[in-house]
């Protein structure tokens, strides 16, 4: 039997002359935790909408392994907060949410209570019996993701889950999605927060204008990419003779940052951990020092511009 | 596309429960049969107690002979002629007193101009078309004495003609069964209300989902074409409810006034109406929610509204013509074109038997046709539902309908 809960091959979709998603595969494991990155307008929603069976591919195939079988999309086992949140802000919370529970299947006096557990748990009880549109923003968020969840689904699909979140109920989702991975159910969130999704996830699919730029288990990914970025703090002062002539040592690096007594070098090429700090040291009193692998943040837009792509990093957080 | 038919019911019953509790419908199907009740009660009661009011009058007879034919006979009860007089003081002191209500002046110049002085203390009490009917005759024969003519000979040859309509039917004569004609006119003007009422509380409906986003939600649990048969059986149960209740109350109204068995209103003559309005009101139904998919903002569908409401109404422009040639050819192809046929049948069979073969090709037709815009609807709503910030195109549809599923 696969590991794959979920197959996507070579699907593409058009709007009018927009190709939105261009021959996007990848696949999702069993109980991971995949984030699909990318920029606004990237594609992510438009991919998300195709394997939930909202919008139809132009061509290619989503297969699900699902209950020990393979096919299509069955929306009862899958979860979903859309990136647009929406919901009958003029019904009651508890209404709202056994209706949607009741159209993935899931009805009768178990829907109820799971849904009075979960109210309970996100201190919401008192509201269970209030119109929706009397809760704040944030408890509405928190209804909305209940709505995803409440059916017991094998894989749950949050498209943008942190936008609009302030940090405290940031930090809630992401212990929630954690738990979910840790019940058993499979994550796969689109996000356009590198730092956010880098915490949470296993493996990822990058897409720029609806291509599939980079993917892999996050080790994977930051493996490959030959750049490393050399972190060092040290005691003297140290002038740009001094700093030119390290660059110089180290081929193929450059400066990222300076700032006083910090430094940050980008080295790229096959050249150990050890012999970069070994080299720097020759030429600076260093106090700390790290090597690391870039953010993804930087490894994405890097490899988009090395593809020949064009991107506003500052969509990227 | 294939029906989840339980999640097809779940939406039904979720729409019907949202749209029930609605302060709008409860104050509307509260308000009109209200509305319904009152009128028809007030006039009811306008009418009796009109022609309880009696009006005591004087007449003052000038001629000194018309009173000869102010006999009970002629005169309907309402009327009471108090006093006969030649003195239009002594009829003024009685106005005074408040013995009579008004006075009226009969004389020569009158009876032949046809123009009698009416005085009254106060003109809101009496009726001058009742005092005027309750003269009409004794002044009418009263003329052709004077002219010399046989009155009685002459009222006979003027007394106005009716038709008793019959119909054969089976070989024998029946009377005409006017609820055969009133049915399929009703149910073709409730068809219209309908399509009126529940279509724009469907399409302002999906307009409203599209706006709150909560339409993906709905989507990623049933099909497109769940959602829209759905919303057709919900909002459209709750609005045939809700004309039911206006019906049911506007019967009750009604039967105060007609005996409605005699005029020939039963189960029977309704079956064929109502199919016609069940599938006539689902085509319509399927029309206006695409319409709310493919819109942005409510405001700008209530134009394309108007268009909607013109198809079922479009066959009223030229009822006229039906009714004077309703096995016509053209009112034949008419019926079978599908945005019509459900006025148009219903309107023929108002005025005709539609023959049966006709009946079935026509359901036959209208079935199809219902069909074939669900379909075509629930293409355009999936496409459209999603386009959150922009309101579909004629080009956009096209596009849709070309695209394979």
């Amino acid at each position: 039997m696969t590991h794959n809960i979920l197959d996507v091959s070579s699907v593409s979709r058009r709007f009018g002359s927009t190709k939105a998603v261009d021959n996007v595969s990848f696949s999702v494991r069993r109980g991971e935790i995949m984030g699909l990155l990318g920029p606004n307008g990237a594609g992510k929603t438009t991919a998300i909408r195709m394997i939930m069976g909202i919008l139809e591919p132009d061509q290619g195939t989503i297969r699900f392994q699902l209950n020990g079988s393979s096919g299509r999309v069955n929306k009862k086992r899958i979860g979903y907060l859309p990136e647009e949140r929406g919901l009958y802000y003029e019904a009651k919370v508890l209404d709202n949410l056994l209706y949607l529970a009741g159209l993935k299947g899931y009805t009768g006096p178990e829907a109820k209570k799971e849904a009075l557990a979960w109210l309970q748990r996100l201190d919401l009880t008192d509201w269970a019996h209030q119109k929706l549109e009397k809760l704040s923003k944030g408890m509405q968020q928190k209804v909305q993701f209940t709505a995803a969840l409440l059916h017991r689904p094998d894989l749950i699909m949050l498209d943008e889950p942190f936008s609009g979140l302030d940090p405290i109920n940031q930090n809630f989702f992401k212990e929630l999605i954690q738990e979910l991975q840790a019940q058993g159910v499979t994550v796969l969130l689109s996000a356009h927060q590198m730092s956010v999704v880098e915490e949470l996830c296993d493996s990822l699919v990058m897409i720029h204008q609806g291509r599939v730029v980079l993917s892999g288990t996050l080790q994977h990914i930051k493996d490959n990419y030959e750049e490393k970025l050399l972190d060092i703090r040290f005691g003297d002062s140290a002038d740009n003779g001094t700093v030119d002539r390290l660059l110089e040592a180290l081929p193929g690096s450059s400066l990222a940052h300076r700032q006083g007594q910090r430094l940050t070098l980008r080295c790229r090429g096959p050249v150990p951990a050890a012999e970069l700090v070994s080299t720097a040291s020759r030429f600076l009193n260093i106090q700390e020092c790290a090597v690391k692998k870039p953010p993804l943040h930087d490894i994405f837009v890097e490899t988009v511009k090395r593809q020949g792509g064009d991107i506003d990093a500052k969509q990227l957080a | 596309m294939q029906s989840n038919w339980p999640n097809v019911l779940r939406v039904a019953r979720w729409e019907f429960s949202k749209g029930a509790r609605s302060p709008m419908f409860l104050f509307m199907t509260i308000l009109v049969p209200a509305i319904i009740a009152i009128s028809g009660g007030a006039g009811f009661f306008a009418e009796r107690m009109q022609s309880e009011r009696a009006v005591d009058l004087a007449v003052v007879d000038e001629t000194g002979s018309f009173e000869d034919y102010l006999q009970p006979a002629f005169l309907p009860d309402a009327v009471r002629i108090q006093t006969l007089t030649r003195q239009e003081e002594e009829a003024r002191a009685l106005l005074d007193a408040g013995d009579i209500h008004a006075y009226v002046l009969v004389n020569d110049d009158g009876l032949r101009d046809g123009r009698l002085p009416l005085l009254a203390s106060d003109l809101r009490r009496i009726s001058p078309n009742q005092i005027r009917d309750a003269l009409r005759d004794p002044v009418s024969v009263y003329r052709l004495d004077q002219l010399g003519m046989d009155s009685e000979a002459v009222m006979q040859a003027v007394a106005p003609l009716s038709m008793q309509v019959q119909e054969i039917r089976d070989g024998e004569a029946a009377d005409l069964s006017i609820g055969g004609m009133l049915v399929p006119m009703a149910v073709a003007v409730v068809l219209i209300l309908s399509a009126l009422l529940s279509g724009q509380v469907l399409m302002y409906g999906v307009i409203r989902e599209k706006r709150n986003r909560v339409v993906e939600i709905l989507l990623s649990s049933v099909s497109s074409l769940d959602l829209l048969l759905g919303k057709i059986l919900g909002v459209g149960g709750l609005s045939l409810l809700q004309i039911g209740l206006w019906v049911a109350v506007g019967i009750a109204v009604g039967s105060r006034f007609l005996a409605l068995d005699e005029i020939g209103l039963n189960a029977a003559s309704l079956v064929p109406s109502l199919l016609f309005f069940f599938f006539g009101y689902f085509l319509l139904a399927s029309i206006f929610a695409a319409l709310g998919a493919a819109m942005k903002e409510a405001e700008e569908s209530s134009q394309a509204q108007g268009l909607v409401v013109l198809i079922p109404v479009a066959p009223l422009f030229v009822s006229g013509m039906v009714a004077a040639n309703p096995d016509a050819l053209w009112a034949v192809i008419a019926s079978h074109i599908p945005p019509f046929i459900p006025t148009m049948v219903l309107l023929r069979m108002a005025v005709m038997d539609v023959p049966l073969w006709e009946m079935a090709t026509t359901l036959t037709a209208l079935i199809l046709s219902i069909i074939a815009f669900v379909y075509v609807g629930a293409r355009i709503f999936e496409s459209g539902i999603l386009q959150y910030h922009r309101a579909l195109g004629l080009k956009d549809m096209g596009a849709v309908l070309r695209r394979r599923s």
